[in-house]
């Protein structure tokens, strides 16, 4: 071991401590995330595969025009990095960027609801160079978010002149629900729909110190949801050349 | 030591009293940031991708706009107080400036008769603003209405165009630090909204198609 580690500043001791610290993170983390079931469906509208180049792009953007919920900017940013990871990765054009240069042409008020609507759009000069500008070959609207369904327990938490501490136990489960639409921009036509369900169950028992165990429902609905994506476009051969 | 112990103690009574006044003021600025939730609307806003009119616009900005504060009243209420009226110089010199030939600021009405190099004079105005918090419609989002009237004049001074207009923005709190950084993404989502709105359709407005169908 001090063999080993003799071009190291660190005295062995000191290593062997951070070792066990990153040891002792690492089992902390992994007991304290909780169960999260995931249920992808995907539905395609032909049985051929979404062509993409290698020059082309996607844009991912969340869907706000709903009264009762906003699908969450950092879920569309987690798709986004999914596609766009790994060796096999997309080019992906970022939800803001692409919102502030086409604006306002994208935003809850004039967002096209159909992809037969983006036929108006190629009317406007502006737009349609924007849109040639960035490459864009796919726009995937996701709509939906992540909510808090059910909350149980308490835990109360009370300052003395010995000391602070908890005590107690709760609960909540979360709930994802997202679907993907994904628009062919050049063809003008829906490629298919992936759905995302998710949910979780996270606790919190508090002897002293409160130490949450958390589902990450929404990362889980992300990060399924994106690989099932990638599926959609990796599993096309490039155009030939 | 008994000579030292007047001095300690006239050390220690000049060294408690500026404390102790620092802490009541440091109590006092914590209680009172506790009540009310104070925000100066801050942001930026994009260009519209627009094709440029030829009429060269004026932008009349008052007080009753720029200096626009909205104070929550209600005691059932969490106290704000939102400092809308500023940033409206900012969003309409960004929005107008691609879609006008020209645009100006102007400080009154006045400041634009028999100015012939300016075909349109806008006079925006706040009639109302509303909010919602998470805590009030039970969904994790802030909601912003902001109701304008619009009036059109020209350079005579002749109103040409009245209309109400409206903007909508709501932002969820989840990827936001503060109850002042979710309120003023809403407000700044709400005048995105505005900017859709007169980028898409102050053109369509029947009275200034009128007036620019009949050629100025």
């Amino acid at each position: 071991m001090g063999k080993l580690n003799h071009h190291t500043t660190q005295p062995d001791s000191l290593h062997l401590a951070h070792h066990w610290r990153s040891v002792a993170v690492g089992l902390l983390a992994l007991l304290a995330s909780a169960c999260t079931t995931v249920t992808i469906d995907e539905h395609r509208t032909s049985s051929q595969r979404a062509e993409i180049g290698a020059e082309q792009s996607v844009v991912v953007l969340g869907r706000r025009h709903s009264s009762d919920y906003e699908t969450e900017p950092n879920l569309v940013d987690c798709v986004g990095n999914v596609l766009q990871s790994g060796s096999d990765g997309l080019n992906v054009i970022a939800e803001r960027a692409f919102l502030d240069a086409l604006y306002p042409w994208f935003e809850p008020r004039t967002a096209p609801m159909h992809v037969r609507d983006l036929d108006r759009y190629l009317k406007h000069p502006e737009i349609a160079a924007a849109m040639n500008d960035y490459q864009v070959r796919y726009i995937i609207w996701i709509d939906g978010n992540t909510e808090k369904t059910d909350s149980a327990g308490s835990i109360g938490c009370s300052i003395s002149v010995g000391g602070a501490g908890c005590f107690g136990f709760g609960t909540w489960e979360n709930q994802s629900d997202y679907e993907a639409s994904v628009w062919d921009y050049e063809k003008l036509e829906t490629q298919g729909q992936i759905s995302a369900d998710a949910s979780g169950t996270s606790y919190m028992p508090a002897v002293v110190i409160p130490i949450p165990i958390i589902a990450r429902v929404q990362n889980s609905a992300c990060k399924g949801m994106g690989e099932q994506l990638k599926q959609f476009f990796s599993s096309q051969p490039q155009p030939q050349q | 030591m008994n000579v030292l112990l007047p001095i300690i103690q006239s050390t220690s009574a000049t060294l408690i009293a500026p404390l102790r006044r620092a802490w009541l003021l440091f109590s006092a600025v914590i209680v009172l940031s506790g009540c009310t939730n104070s925000l100066v609307v801050v942001g930026d806003f994009p260009q519209p991708l627009a094709a440029k009119t030829d009429i060269t616009m004026a932008v009349v900005y008052d007080k009753a706009l720029t200096e626009y504060v909205y104070k929550e009243e209600s005691e059932s209420r969490a106290r704000w107080l939102i400092d809308v009226g500023n940033i409206h110089k900012k969003f309409f010199g960004q929005v107008f400036q691609p879609l006008f030939a020209q645009s100006q600021a102007l400080k009154s009405l006045q400041a634009a008769e028999g100015n012939s190099e300016i075909d349109l004079i806008l006079v925006p105005k706040i009639n109302e603003f509303q909010y919602s918090s998470p805590k009030e419609t039970r969904i994790n989002v802030y909601e912003v209405w902001i109701k304008y009237n619009m009036q059109v004049y020209n350079t005579d001074g002749e109103l040409i165009a009245d209309w109400i207009m409206s903007a909508y923005g709501k932002t969820p709190t989840a990827f936001l630090k503060s109850k002042e950084e979710a309120m003023n993404q809403a407000v700044i989502v709400a005048l995105r909204d505005l900017g859709a709105s007169l980028t898409s359709g102050f053109t369509k407005v029947p009275e200034i198609r009128a007036f620019l169908e009949g050629g100025n």
